[in-house]
């Protein structure tokens, strides 16, 4: 047989990426460019949260992936006041758990009416600590979309807010070699 | 402490890295190597027309492709850093989903393992056209007969002489650092005046 290989050829055996093939392609010519695929509906009619909050599809704040949210003020009542914390108020009743836990319920209740309870378990991670989006949506098991649009409502009722910059300040560069130096000092096997 | 409550309470910058790569390539288990999470995973659905009838119903087909994101988290505390890792599926056209998914991300690795090497052409297809930096990283698997060379590597993929190839076990977390170390030393080298992109809008956002 004449199909020997050798244990090592001088270059994996495949063929090789054609670099002016503007995607990487491969011969016979790649799938059309991702941008021009037909995956065009996506079906968010499906989605429940899309149905609940009026088939919006678009948030009002610019929020991406790794937006960092907090709840709003976690220690203190000043939610409540915003959502009207006179007493009977539907937050302020008998189902408020430990002392500072009603204002993001409120604000939740007050906002999506109770239709989207995912509302109230986003306010309850962010107390806990800031949470990305991304973080947020998979949580709570909707589509990044989905959870955005909760997330966006949320900061407008005040029970959410993005964390302001930090104080220093760093432009991109700084922020690079931060994050170098802190991934250096996690490389090393110590 | 519960390594998921933040001990040093104070803001914290996100930053991200994308872990692209064929399927199977070790992705999800190098987000999982550094994350202080269990990998998290959100997904989307798209539905296509699959053009034609269904022979059995006589109804224009359709089909529904659900596709994954997976993540992990790192706070780097004393630099006040959340880094967020993505893992994603190998192939570009399903990125719109996750609309800035690349945005201002701080650049890619893309695992390979060599001997499914076509998998990574269009993850590199993709960052070299949106000029985002990239390094390669091959996955060592122990059953994998052939040893590749970096070198050799560059050269089946016709990388750009300035992008990186290093070798790596996904599994540990000392080598994806790094990986990724060596990502941000090479974003910091060749992404000189890097300036945001000033639209969010994503490529492939049916409109
Ligand atoms: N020997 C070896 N096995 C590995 C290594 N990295 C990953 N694996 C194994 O390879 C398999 C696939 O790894 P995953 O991390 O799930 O790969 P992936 O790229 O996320 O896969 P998909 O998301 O399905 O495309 C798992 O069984 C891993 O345990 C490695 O460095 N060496
Ligand atoms: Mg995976």
């Amino acid at each position: 047989m004449a199909t020997d290989t050798p244990a090592t050829p001088a270059t994996p055996d495949v063929p090789g990426r054609d670099p002016r093939h503007p995607f990487g392609g491969t011969t016979p010519p790649a799938p059309r460019p991702p941008w021009d695929a037909p995956w065009a509906s996506y079906p968010v009619e499906q989605v429940r949260p899309f149905a609940l909050i009026g088939g919006r599809t678009r948030p009002r704040h610019p929020i991406q992936l790794i937006t960092l949210l907090s709840a709003n003020n976690p220690a203190d009542q000043a939610a409540d006041d915003t959502f009207g914390g006179a007493p009977g108020n539907a937050g302020g009743g008998a189902g408020r758990g430990a002392a500072g836990d009603a204002g993001g319920e409120v604000a939740a209740g007050v906002l999506v009416q109770g239709r989207v309870p995912e509302a109230d378990l986003v306010v309850g991670l962010c107390r806990e600590r800031p949470r990305s989006l991304a973080e947020i949506a998979a949580r709570i098991g909707l589509p990044v979309q989905a959870a955005k649009i909760i997330v966006s409502d949320l900061l407008d009722a005040g029970a959410l807010v993005v964390p302001p910059p930090l104080p220093e300040d760093r432009d991109r560069r700084q922020l690079l070699e931060a994050l170098l130096t802190g991934l250096e000092a996690m490389s090393d096997v110590a | 402490m519960s390594p998921d409550h933040n001990p040093t309470p104070g803001p914290c910058t996100p930053m991200k890295i994308i872990i692209s790569g064929g399927f199977g390539v070790g992705k999800t288990t190098m987000v999982g190597a550094v994350s202080e999470i269990e990998p998290l995973s959100t997904e989307e659905r798209l539905t296509q027309a699959s053009g034609g009838l269904d022979p059995l119903t006589g109804i224009e087909g359709k089909t529904t492709t659900t596709v994954a994101l997976d993540f992990g988290r790192r706070t780097l505390h004393r630099q006040r850093i959340e880094l967020y890792l993505f893992g994603t599926p190998g192939q570009p056209r399903f990125w719109f989903l996750w609309e800035d998914l690349v945005t201002d991300a701080c650049g890619a690795v893309i695992l390979i393992d060599t001997r499914r090497l076509a998998d990574s052409f269009e993850p590199i297809g993709f960052f070299e056209h949106r000029a985002i930096p990239f390094i390669i990283a091959i996955n060592d698997f122990a059953d994998d007969p052939h040893r590749y060379s970096p070198d050799e590597v560059a050269h089946a993929l016709h990388l750009p002489a300035h992008v990186p190839v290093v070798r790596c076990d996904a599994r540990e977390r000392h080598s994806t650092a790094r990986v990724l170390a060596a990502l941000i030393t090479h974003t910091l080298t060749h992404q000189h005046q890097h300036t945001p992109s000033p639209s969010p809008s994503p490529d492939g956002v049916p409109t």
